[in-house]
């Protein structure tokens, strides 16, 4: 089947199979910043904003999502608090193996955008769907509260 | 790899038509459907019909079939902070599926770690149907007559508000974020003895009213499977002493 999809901006016309999900889509057509992980909703490596909420791109069927806003972590600098996640996470050392990353500075700029001054346990929750097994979500945190802090100045 | 159809209605109007002549599948957020996805099969797209609305009044709330959990959590937690619903969406799943479960899909589909039916049958909410049963029913009546399902799909969810809610929720899970293996909602109201409803017993759920209470041998009838590496004797005891400590945080008078 066909759809349009805007994707990061761009509008992006894709032929693609009935029962693809939105990972299987994005990562065919270059997309590979979205990564696929557990492909059950429960790893978070493949989350990406859709109409600026985060989601799992492997529990949506790509055909349910024709002409809606997608945003991969490519696309995340269109937000304001992407510099700021960005820098912050470089300086905290918050990136290990790398996997885990997109998904988390995607729930990490969706939280800020809404919680512009979140408490720990908020950024907490806000990454409940994105499982790390490098760096034990310490420094993660800590980046996203420096970020905020930033955001602030 | 099947080949699935697609249908995506944008009105009620071609809903119904839709319901009355295939044989079909509904799709709300798609977390369900997922977990085993179809071959072949015809999939009803609910995501155009604008059904994802969230009205709280001072009677009733009444959330559309498509609002996801976030959008309820969202807009009940803002207005209501204490209802039963919200503590019970405030744990359920993780931000990125809570922005893609349905409130109709959740009802629809009711697995043993819902974090929604449950309270929702504690709180006597409807559910409103179009199609071949046409119609407000208890969701109680909903999960068990499957003749409600067939040709129909859920508009959406009617929630009483009482005067005097106090109500606690309590979700047992083996980590935060992994799937509950039983719930329980707790409600007392002014005008009525209180309730629990214990979801994801053997036989699904239990409801245990004001009198039930009394008894302490109440839970002794009630089964749970073994699960997650957690025997049925150990979850009911769990089940027991959290359905006490629930009574005593919310001022019950039963035990």
């Amino acid at each position: 089947m066909n759809g349009l999809f805007l994707i990061n901006g761009t509008e992006v016309e894709i032929d693609f199979p009935s029962d693809a999900t939105l990972v299987q889509l994005l990562r065919a057509h270059g997309y590979t910043e979205v990564k696929q992980g557990c492909s059950h909703g429960e790893c978070g490596s493949c989350i990406i904003l859709l109409e600026g909420n985060p989601v799992n791109a492997c529990q949506i069927y790509a055909a349910t999502v024709t002409g809606r806003k997608i945003t991969t972590g490519t696309g995340l600098s269109e937000f304001a608090s992407w510099s700021a996640v960005k820098n912050a996470m470089i300086r905290r050392g918050a990136v290990q193996c790398g996997f885990c990353t997109p998904g988390v500075m995607a729930s990490a700029v969706a939280l800020l955008e809404h919680t512009p001054e979140p408490t720990v346990s908020e950024i907490a929750a806000a990454l409940t769907g994105n499982l790390c097994r490098c760096t034990g979500y310490v420094k993660i945190v800590q980046a996203i509260k420096d970020a905020a802090s930033e955001g602030e100045q | 790899m099947g080949v699935l159809t697609w249908l995506q209605p944008t009105t009620v109007e071609e809903l119904s038509q839709l319901l009355k002549t295939r044989s079909l599948r509904l799709h709300g957020g798609g977390t369900a459907i997922l977990r085993n996805p179809p071959e072949n099969a015809t999939l009803v797209d609910l995501s155009r019909l604008a059904w994802d609305s969230v009205e709280v009044t001072e009677d009733t709330i009444t959330v559309g079939a498509t609002a996801t959990y976030e959008r309820v959590r969202a807009a009940l937690c803002s207005q209501e902070p204490d209802h039963l619903l919200c503590k019970a969406l405030q744990t359920a799943a993780a931000p990125s599926l809570r922005n893609r479960i349905t409130a109709g899909g959740s009802v629809a589909f009711s697995p043993p770690w819902s974090s929604f039916t449950g309270p929702l049958i504690a709180l006597d909410a409807e559910v409103e149907i179009v199609g071949a049963a046409d119609g407000r029913f208890p969701v109680t009546e909903y999960l068990s007559n499957h003749a409600l399902h067939r040709g129909s799909a859920i508009r959406s969810l009617v929630i009483p508000r009482n005067q005097g809610e106090r109500s606690l929720y309590y979700r047992f899970a083996p980590v935060s974020f992994s799937y509950s293996l039983f719930s329980l909602s707790v409600l007392t109201t002014d005008a009525r003895p209180g309730r629990a409803v214990i979801w994801g017993t053997r036989n699904r759920y239990v409801a245990l009213t004001g009198k039930e209470f009394t008894d302490s041998a109440a839970l002794h009838s009630v089964e749970f499977p073994a699960r997650d590496g957690f025997s049925p004797e150990y979850l009911k005891h769990v089940a027991s002493v959290e359905l006490g400590r629930g009574f005593s945080a919310i001022g019950g008078r039963e035990r």
